[in-house]
């Protein structure tokens, strides 16, 4: 009778496991839209950057003009900006992101403090996902599209 | 033998609900960087360097670039990079500079071939900025809060030490000079002391250009 019921058990605990699975497996299941490539994306970059976690713990994403990254980071282009591809009205996706980063990226430094942040936000091209920047904001400074620490 | 199956469904479950990343964080501190350096209180930076399309051997990214430092140890370091940057996509050009306890990236086109990258600095409404060039071709200019350095460099940087720095060289390198009048003029730096070497990346000097130009290895 005991192992009855034990079998009984485990098969009811598998039914129910692969029933869930099945259903989990089913709402991952729908196409992705290009904001949900783009996520992706930033989010390897980051990593790439130096975020720790395989997730961040926040995000916020939009679809925009390179000039608001231009704002955002505090960059004026010069006269020559164009030439350079570096044209204000070239569409971009911003993903900024909350997690903990340990600056991996170009301009690593050595001997001083400065490279863990709390944050980080990618550009993207939109028309080909191509890497645009990124911005790791410190302590004193607002996270971009309204992401609040 | 059930339990065996339990075990089996309940990975499978949560490595469907959970996902999993095919991305690796690069963790962090540890540098690959081959620069040298001239010491001193200069206000920007330049140099000619060439473009060696080097192998990334299955890395990520390759950056040599003219760089001006305001460093005080312990501190947030400020700085401002110009140079190329190689990764898997191809090839771009890149700025970086961090005005204390921030950092802020920027990629632009350039053409595989030679350049010559410059920055240096000015204020604007009270505001410490410095400018970018590339072969005189001014590209924009951002907040750095620093406008003499401690040292300007100039070198490769790699993202996990199995990329190649192709002997790219840091040719006729400048460093800007504020003069009595207040004016500024390039100057060439006239010899150069080692910053960084984390083996196996290594600087050389150029024998034709000794004082002002070497080359960041392998």
């Amino acid at each position: 009778m005991k192992k009855t019921n034990r079998s009984l058990v485990y098969t009811l605990a598998l039914a129910i496991m692969v029933v869930i699975g099945v259903v989990a497996g089913s709402a991952q299941a729908r196409p992705k839209t290009q904001q949900d490539i783009a996520v992706e994306r930033a989010i390897e970059f980051a990593r790439s950057r130096g975020l720790q976690q395989s997730q961040p713990t926040e995000f916020i994403v939009k679809q925009t003009a390179l000039a608001e990254w231009f704002s955002i980071i505090g960059f004026h282009p010069g006269p020559d900006a164009t030439k350079v591809g570096l044209d204000p009205d070239k569409a971009i996706w911003i993903v900024a992101m909350k997690g903990s980063i340990e600056w991996s990226g170009p301009g690593r430094q050595t001997g001083g403090a400065g490279d863990t942040f709390d944050n980080i936000s990618i550009a993207l091209s939109v028309d080909t996902l191509e890497y645009v920047g990124s911005f790791a904001a410190g302590p004193d400074e607002q996270l971009p599209l309204g992401l609040q620490r | 033998m059930l339990k065996r199956l339990v075990i089996v469904a309940a990975t499978l479950l949560l490595t469907g609900i959970l996902g999993y990343s095919t991305v690796s964080a690069n963790h962090g501190s540890t540098l690959h960087n081959a620069t040298e350096q001239n010491s001193g209180n200069w206000y920007g930076s330049r140099a000619t360097i060439n473009w060696t399309n080097p192998n990334l051997n299955g890395g990520q990214w390759v950056y040599v670039r003219t760089s001006s430092n305001h460093q005080v140890q312990g501190s947030c370091f400020r700085f401002s990079e110009i140079g190329w940057y190689k990764t898997t996509s191809g090839l771009q050009g890149l700025i970086v500079w961090d005005s204390g306890c921030n950092r802020r990236d920027l990629t632009f086109s350039i053409t595989a071939a030679t350049h010559t990258y410059s920055e240096q600095y000015f204020s604007s409404g009270g505001v410490d900025r410095y400018a970018w060039y590339v072969d005189g071709a001014y590209i924009g200019d951002g907040q750095t809060n620093f406008s003499y350095t401690t040292t300007v460099t100039c070198g490769g940087e790699v993202a996990t030490g199995v990329e190649s720095m192709g002997n790219t060289r840091c040719g006729s390198n400048y460093k800007l000079r504020k003069n009595a009048n207040g004016t500024y003029t390039f100057i060439l730096w006239g010899g150069h002391t080692n910053y960084v070497d984390d083996a196996p990346y290594y600087n050389s000097n150029d024998p034709s250009d000794p004082n002002n130009s070497f080359y960041s290895l392998p």
